[in-house]
């Protein structure tokens, strides 16, 4: 019973919405980037005459969600659900694009990220046969930020309503539930992906990273040879395993949740670095400041202010006798 | 314009109320998701609600502010048992269990085709894969909200095949002419990171059990290829090339093989669906011209990946 009331605690006790505001920020961030980057193509990808035309994307992500046997039915959420219409499609994507830059500013959030959210999920749906795991990540993520109170920190609407004296000097305090949430489904993409790679042959054996490293379609920046071949493609595997599991596990474990994110950072920059995958290690990192809490990073920005406030203020001192010299 | 003209004008098939369900479920978590922890109750040092606000200096308004000051001093004085609606407890703990349902792995292919014997984690991942990942609650409440997710990368192995598409347009005077179907390995650096969609597009589409996508994939390729109303383009032929990773354990494993190449679908273009995509005014008659012989063998499969 104690485990239970323990567990319960950590879920919904209150705490400040700082994290779920940086979080917001960082991740409507990366959507926006993510909307300018295919909106650059949006005619191939977005429109009748491309490559993904709606009955193609209907095809391959069904509209319809089949529950039980009898051929009962349910739309999915999407508001392009059958659309066509070139000036709607347009429309409505600059729109999705939009609400992700206002969701990051933190401007008018409850409506941007409810825009976001719905938006990314239509897209998705619309745009099925391109998606990778990144674009999971950034549905799941935007629907955790529509749910959660992710405006009353770290954005635009806090500053104005500060300004106008509409919101009080002090944060209130709320559940914390949706950022465990994000906390718990980081984790679990990190179990369920190192789970299914311990049934792979080379992932056992330590020969995984060594056809990755061969796409070259993935070709990125260049990599020292000697970290493509063995004894380092061993390292590189059983390390990269290593590091998921403790992504999923030991990430839990205060004294070594700094070292554990460390190496993730690590692992994410790494394959960015070297492989064309793009945003993944960011969308991937983003997620990682929700395993602290809101107190956690304030407190680490009034650290970081009085460090560089205090170098500023010597520089300027400096620079001040300089002049009287 | 009445709402049924507009919505039939956008082809909409009546999904719309969906949407709407939606946003109000989305402004009521929010608004429950808040919780009941204000601070005019439980902080006795804290602003006091809107009078305290107002007295906030608009022009000393500072970073720490609109970051937010620390409340570990207040949050100490909280219940260790918040109460938090049950709808909202309900509503955690069977998301936190249908997540974790969906995204459990698949069992090994023989454990999965019954030709081996199910043990251990196996006899649970094969339940969980053909009868609870099923459930209507799950599949339907993940399927449904936008939630879904599974989570492979590189896994159970990585690809061992690199892969990229080129095209053959053969146009109505017989002339043909390559399309270049972005290669990533040949783009610079930042066109890559904007361009790799097209790859992944690519590994989907290419595939033999995805040949539904061949016809729109040449129907798209005619479309960005079509430049003269007299000579519009009148076959595609799909091009596929690749190469498999030279196994770790082979001798001489530095050598890359060639590139394989092999032409795996014409496609011949519709003319009327082509003048409407490019905007000519009407389409012109396809009278055919037989191509230039294409040196090129048709046909071929990587095999299943």
């Amino acid at each position: 019973m104690e485990a239970v009331r323990t567990l319960y605690a950590y879920w919904f006790r209150y705490g400040s919405p700082v994290t779920m505001g940086v979080f917001r920020a960082l991740m409507s961030g990366l959507i926006f980037v993510n909307g300018v980057m295919v909106g650059l193509f949006r005619s191939d990808w977005v429109s009748e005459s491309g490559y993904i035309p709606a009955w193609v994307a209907s095809k391959y992500l069904d509209n319809r969600v089949y529950l039980g046997g009898d051929g009962f039915s349910l739309p999915r959420v999407s508001l392009l659900n059958g659309v066509t219409n070139p000036t709607f499609l347009f429309c409505f994507y600059w729109l999705v694009v939009l609400a992700s830059l206002l969701s990051m500013l933190g401007l008018w959030t409850r409506v941007s990220t409810a825009v976001m959210a719905v938006g990314v999920v239509s897209l998705q749906l619309r745009t099925g046969p391109f998606l990778h795991g990144g674009d999971s990540v950034m549905r799941v993520c935007a629907l955790y930020i529509a749910i959660a109170p992710s405006g009353l920190a770290f954005s635009l609407d806090r500053y104005i309503g500060l300004r106008r004296g509409t919101v009080p000097l002090e944060l209130p305090l709320v559940s914390m539930w949706p950022q465990r949430l994000v906390q718990f489904n980081c984790a679990i993409i990190y179990f369920t992906t190192t789970w299914a790679k311990w049934f792979g042959v080379l992932w056992k054996s330590g020969a995984a990273t060594w056809y990755p490293a061969r796409l070259h379609e993935f070709d990125r920046f260049p990599v020292p040879a000697f970290l493509n071949d063995f004894p380092m493609v061993k390292v590189t595997t059983w390390g990269t395993l290593a590091v998921e599991f403790a992504m999923a596990t030991l990430v839990w474990f205060a004294p070594l949740r700094k070292y554990v994110l460390l190496a993730g950072i690590g692992l994410h920059l790494f394959i960015e670095y070297s492989m064309n995958i793009p945003l993944f290690a960011f969308l991937m990192i983003s997620m990682y400041v929700t395993y602290y809490e809101g107190e956690e990073v304030s407190a680490w920005w009034e650290q970081m202010k009085s460090r560089f406030g205090r170098k500023a203020q010597t520089a300027t001192l400096s620079s001040t006798e300089s002049v009287e010299e | 314009m009445s709402w049924e003209a507009l919505a039939s004008q956008l082809k909409f098939t009546g999904d719309c109320h969906w949407f709407i369900i939606a946003i109000g479920l989305l402004f009521c978590w929010r608004k429950v998701g808040k919780g009941t922890a204000s601070n005019k109750k439980r902080s006795p040092s804290g602003a006091k609600g809107r009078s305290d606000a107002k007295s906030v200096d608009s022009g000393s308004t500072s970073d720490k502010s609109v970051l937010g000051e620390s409340n570990s001093g207040v949050g100490s004085q909280l219940p260790l048992l918040p109460k938090i609606h049950p709808l909202v407890v309900g509503f955690v703990a069977f998301h936190v269990l249908a997540v974790v349902i969906y995204t459990l792995p698949k069992p090994i292919e023989p454990v999965l085709k019954g030709e081996a014997e199910p043990r251990g984690a196996d006899a649970l991942l094969k339940y969980n894969f053909q009868v609870l990942r099923e459930t209507p609650p799950v599949a339907g409440y993940l399927l449904l909200t936008g939630f879904w997710q599974y989570w492979d990368m590189f896994a159970p192995e990585p690809s061992q095949t690199d892969l990229w598409a080129s095209a053959e347009v053969t146009y109505l005077d017989g002339s043909v002419k390559q399309f270049k179907y972005p290669r990533i390995k040949d783009l610079p650096i930042p066109e890559k990171y904007v361009k790799e969609r097209y790859r992944k597009f690519y590994e989907r589409v290419n595939q033999d059990d995805a040949r539904y996508f061949w016809p729109p994939f040449g129907q798209a390729i005619a479309v960005k290829s079509a430049t003269d109303p007299l000579n519009p383009p009148v076959r595609v032929d799909l091009i596929r090339h690749f190469q498999s990773v030279v196994r770790h354990d082979a001798p001489n494993n530095k050598i890359e093989p060639p590139y394989t190449t092999f032409k795996y679908y014409h496609h011949v273009v519709d003319q009327n669906q082509l003048a409407q995509s490019v905007g000519w005014s009407a389409p012109r008659p396809a009278k055919f011209v037989q191509p230039n012989t294409l040196s090129l063998p048709v046909g071929g499969s990587i095999g299943s990946r």
